[in-house]
């Protein structure tokens, strides 16, 4: 077992941490999600052996990572945190870090001239950091985390700050990570951009990890929670009549659309969004409606938490989740 | 090995960080604080070796006051510095990261503190020599003293940097309150007490290995703490030295069993 969480609880005087965690991970790709606050970075630390557990037992390679920081050979961190010296080249943080692992410098020299040019930074690594855009700081803390060639490589929201092309850049990097067998936990508080890595999710917020799952079961369990669907449309009037026979379909509202939009927002409040789903584009193809617009207002990780929270107060029945 | 290493770049990382406009200027203004004043003492009282009798008396002073500040500055802030940075998770997170920092921190604020006395010691008896020329053997009194003042940062340099670990919030203003309640009352005090704290040892070794230069006697000094013998530079050296082990050793056990987090980690 790659990492283990026995009831970890960690309390920061009377604030909760993360309350009461268990977790088994075999090694390979995850996403751990949450919103902001929601004890990610926490979570992290107790792993990482940065923080002891008030309640519970932490175990890193079946080894207390507390009282063993020789396993953090095996892990590379790129922290959420910003990091800026004032004259301090890219290149010299990321070889000064590579050392601290116990390399000479001849052997951080060169480890670190590899890891700078694989994450594409081999032109500017002699330029000071604080000279730095903020992807080309995200991209300098993911060499120094990669340098040494770690077994578990841990992200602490990689995508803050990146330009839609650092993304897609990130995203192939993290891909090609995982395709080599070697795992990785990302956290982030961006559903999408976890997603694009195609990891198994961990769900966290409010400092308790409320479930655990596949991409596929994630989108199950937002299809199957109370949901609203928006539809601008020619014909609300007319599909209206159409959804409203549906046994899913528990209210329907037409608003007037938005100042300079067409048509009318037909809003349909369900207890399934996959019914919804699975009988319009049939109603839509037989009544010949145009649909300009079509948004699940509540599709969101912010939904996806709230519901997950009253499935865990007993509130809604529970998912497919873990 | 791997240890050393990290020790290493942790101490040639600061000595990196240690060359911008700013430290140096800092510095070379508290470097040149002691023989600046001295010179104006001479000038300004128009002071001759008859009237001025103990120039070296006032060169301890200033210099004691600038290395300790030097100190204080560099040892201290040891965690604190890493937390307010940002920097502390990129370097706890290595393997034997968190000793090796406040190690390796240690080494370069004791050859920062050490620089400064350095060059004021250097300064103040070119001053005296110049201004008076009263030193006998100018060149033991440069040695001498500048092998106490070593040993003397050595020495503080553990203490801070064990407040540093335990303090690392309030720091500065603990080491602070240490010193002076260390240096300038309970070495004072002529009990078992003073024999606890640095001071008091750096100050027998200073009045064996340039007293009767600076016009002190050892005797003087027996007196005050009304001792009838006095240890030997051996006993007080290896006291010194214990107390540098201890501090650092607890300093490193401080700092691998405290959680250092900074508020935007909480």
């Amino acid at each position: 077992m790659m990492i283990e969480l026995d009831q970890v609880t960690k309390l920061y005087g009377t604030v909760i941490g993360v309350n009461d965690i268990n977790l088994a991970l075999e090694p390979g790709t995850y996403g751990l999600l949450g919103p902001n606050g929601s004890g990610k970075t926490t979570l992290i630390n107790l792993i990482l052996g940065q923080l002891r557990p008030t309640l519970g037992s932490v175990r890193l390679f079946g080894k207390n990572p507390w009282s063993r920081d020789s396993l953090l050979k095996r892990i590379g961190l790129c922290p959420a945190t910003e990091v800026s010296y004032p004259r301090v080249t890219g290149y010299q943080w990321v070889k000064y870090l590579i050392r601290k692992q116990g390399f000479s410098s001849r052997v951080a020299d060169q480890l670190a001239r590899k890891s700078l040019a694989q994450v594409r930074l081999e032109d500017a690594m002699h330029r000071p950091m604080q000279n730095y855009s903020l992807g080309m700081r995200q991209r300098a803390k993911l060499a120094q985390a990669i340098a040494h060639e770690p077994d578990l490589l841990i992200l602490d929201e990689p995508f803050n700050g990146l330009d839609p092309v650092g993304r897609a850049e990130m995203i192939q990097f993290l891909q090609d990570w995982a395709s080599q067998g070697r795992s990785l936990i990302l956290a982030s508080h961006i559903l999408h951009e976890v997603e694009a890595v195609h990891p198994s999710f961990l769900l966290i917020s409010g400092g308790r990890l409320l479930a655990s799952g596949s991409p596929d079961q994630v989108r199950s369990i937002l299809a199957d929670t109370p949901n609203t669907i928006r539809l601008r449309t020619s014909q609300a009037r007319l599909l209206a009549s159409q959804l409203v026979e549906n046994a899913a379909v528990d209210e329907i509202s037409i608003v007037a659309a938005e100042r300079g939009e067409a048509g009318e927002v037909l809003q349909v409040a369900t207890r399934s969004a996959a019914q919804v789903y699975q009988v319009l584009p049939g109603l839509l193809a037989s009544n010949q409606i145009e649909i300009y617009e079509m948004q699940s207002a509540d599709e969101s990780l912010s939904h996806l938490f709230s519901t997950l929270m009253k499935i865990h107060r007993g509130e809604s029945q529970g998912g497919p989740l873990t | 090995m791997r240890w050393l290493h990290s020790i290493l770049a942790t101490f040639q990382f600061e000595l990196g960080n240690f060359l911008s406009l700013q430290r140096i200027a800092v510095t070379a203004i508290l470097a040149l604080f002691p023989p600046v004043m001295l010179a104006l003492i001479f000038v300004g009282f128009r002071f001759t070796s008859e009237t001025f009798e103990y120039p070296l008396i006032v060169t301890v002073l200033f210099v004691t006051i600038v290395s300790l500040l030097g100190m204080l500055l560099w040892a201290t802030p040891n965690i604190y510095s890493e937390l307010e940075g940002k920097s502390w998770i990129f370097v706890a997170s290595r393997p034997g990261g968190r000793i090796s920092i406040v190690l390796g921190k240690y080494c370069s604020a004791v050859l920062f503190g050490f620089s400064i006395s350095l060059i004021s010691i250097t300064g103040c008896l070119v001053v005296i020599q110049t201004m008076s020329g009263s030193l006998r053997n100018p060149i033991w009194v440069w040695f001498s003293m500048n092998l106490l003042y070593l040993i003397g940062c050595m020495s503080y340099g553990a203490i801070y940097s064990l407040i540093g670990t335990m303090f690392y919030r309030r720091a500065m203003v603990v080491a602070a309150a240490y010193t002076i309640l260390s240096g300038m009352v309970l070495a004072n005090v002529p009990a078992v007490v003073s024999r606890l704290t640095l001071r008091y040892h750096l100050q027998f070794i200073g009045y064996r290995w340039f007293g009767e230069e600076a016009g002190v006697t050892l005797a003087d000094l027996m007196a005050h703490y009304s001792l009838a013998e006095a240890p030997s530079t051996g006993w007080h050296l290896l006291w010194l030295a214990v107390a540098i082990v201890t501090a650092l050793f607890l300093a490193a056990w401080v700092v691998i069993s405290c959680e250092y987090v900074s508020s935007d980690e909480t």
